[in-house]
């Protein structure tokens, strides 16, 4: 966002919540706050008062669309609204998205305001225990959310493969026109990977699920050992539920070890009824390492296009992928060993 | 000239640790200011590294377009593949500028490149090995790049 919007913001959001908020009088804004959290979108933390009823929580977040890494193509701010509605009320627990604005006028992009439930982020720094518990409450949620009617919750618009080879066929061509896009150098490492992802497409899939994309800690608020909140969801898509899993596991191995992984995997499976495959798993964690790195490509795109020059475009697209690229790499070379 | 740029920037460093970072009081401003110290840490090593890295990586290339040359002359499904792709890998200048340097390594790398996308599917011994080969050019690209970019900014 411009600086004079950043500046003229708290002023926005009053005016914006007294129009949305017919039965408020008197809104007023305070502790707006930039949320250091996050790599992709800006977003602010805010509170909120006023005289009289109104359906929403006071603790309140700006999400405004500008994003360090990510094109509407591939993952919007409407789709992730979208995502989020149509998640309330169901198992897997969702701060409230109460207004998708697409007008400019308001603060000259697309922003949504959301609840802001409290809870903490930081997985690494708790004991093993507190890990555990919610691990454990994670993956209960993780398998309810493989169970959803995402038809019937009108999630068909994230592109619903036909079959079970359709869904990595559809992510692997999705991924491929977004690298493409956005390299502005040749980077064999990505074109060798690709060639490994489509040597290696699956082909057997149990259940097409609503997939979270970027998944576990990180991506969930906690409280009392207890997930509170699923907080990402701008990378969701339907396909193949065994690509959460090889994000979970990727993403929690180093910081609990192979026990607990491996216990969570075998809960996953019961509490699902899904089979676990990991031919499918092998194969997403590379390919799930390949779009996080094609995304960070966008964002070095946008810094040295001009697009967007600001260094935490630089650093996500810089330094945020070289676990990612050192993961995708290894195995790609294991396999011709 | 002294100071040289990485001391220069190591002067920036210091004033963004000792005078700068201490006054924030906002989690947002520290995390800016901590992506200002990776990437003043990160211009410092491609002040100092650069120019040698991509001189061993266009040597690196040039080692896999050889071999991309032999495995085609051994005919069979991989030099069908290969058969309209310019392997040529061009001459190392003993000095080249910085410019040089950059046009030359993305001319080499789009060559691998094509070659990586000309692969056969199906892969008899010779193809195998010229895999591995490109494989291992990745790799070694993969820890130069992590010289520069895997930088802790203290």
């Amino acid at each position: 966002m411009e600086p004079d919007t950043i500046e003229r913001l708290p002023e926005i959001l009053r005016s914006y919540l007294s129009e949305h908020l017919p039965n408020a009088r008197n809104v007023s804004i305070h502790n707006v706050s930039r949320s250091p959290g996050g790599n992709s979108r800006s977003m602010w933390f805010f509170d909120a008062d006023w005289e009289g009823e109104a359906p929403i929580a006071k603790q309140l977040m700006f999400r405004a669309n500008e994003s360090t890494c990510f094109r509407d193509e591939e993952a919007s701010l409407e789709k992730e609204y979208r995502v989020f509605r149509a998640l309330q009320d169901t198992p897997v627990p969702v701060p409230a998205n109460y207004w998708y604005e697409r007008d400019p006028s308001w603060a000259g992009e697309d922003f949504v305001i959301r609840e802001r439930v409290e809870g903490d982020t930081n997985f690494r720094d708790l004991p093993p225990t507190s890990q555990q518990a919610i691990l454990d409450h994670f993956v209960e949620i993780l398998a309810a959310q493989h169970n959803l009617d995402w038809e019937a919750m009108g999630l068909s618009f994230l592109g619903a493969p036909q079959d079970g080879p359709e869904c990595a066929r559809m992510v692997v061509e999705r991924w491929e026109r977004a690298t493409k896009r956005e390299l502005l150098e040749p980077q064999p490492v990505m074109t060798a990977t690709m060639a490994w992802l489509k040597r290696n497409l699956p082909t057997e899939v149990d259940r097409i699920v609503l997939g979270q994309g970027q998944v576990g800690p990180g991506q969930v608020l906690f409280r009392d050992d207890r997930v509170v909140a699923s907080l990402d969801w701008e990378s969701a898509f339907i396909g193949d539920p065994m690509s959460d899993l090889a994000y979970l596991d990727f993403m929690v191995r180093p910081l609990v070890g192979d026990e607990v992984v491996e216990g969570l995997i075998t809960r996953y499976g019961e509490l699902s009824g899904i089979p676990i495959r990991r031919d499918n798993m092998r194969f997403y964690t590379v390919f799930q390492s390949y779009w996080a790195v094609s995304a960070c490509l966008a964002a070095v795109n946008r810094f040295a296009t001009g697009e967007m020059r600001k260094t935490q475009t630089l650093v996500l697209g810089m330094a945020a992928p070289r676990s990612f690229l050192r993961r995708m790499e290894r195995i790609v070379r294991e396999d011709a060993a | 000239m002294r100071p040289t740029p990485a001391e220069i920037v190591e002067g920036l460093e210091y004033n963004l640790r000792a005078d700068l970072i201490p006054e924030l009081q906002s989690p947002w401003a520290k995390r800016i200011a901590g992506n200002m110290l990776w990437a003043l840490e990160h211009l410092k090593q491609r002040l100092e590294q650069e120019h040698a890295l991509a001189v061993e990586e266009n040597a690196d290339l040039r080692g896999v377009l050889a071999a991309a040359t032999a495995a085609r002359g051994e005919g069979g499904t991989l030099a069908d593949a290969l058969a309209s792709l310019d392997l040529t890998p061009g001459e190392a200048r003993e000095w080249p500028a910085a410019e040089e340097l950059t046009a030359e390594n993305a001319r080499l790398r789009t060559v691998v490149d094509g070659i990586v996308e000309a692969f056969p599917a199906e892969r008899d011994a010779t193809a195998e090995a010229l895999w591995r080969e490109i494989l291992g050019y990745i790799a070694r690209q993969t820890e130069r790049d992590g010289t520069l970019i895997e930088v802790n900014p203290g």
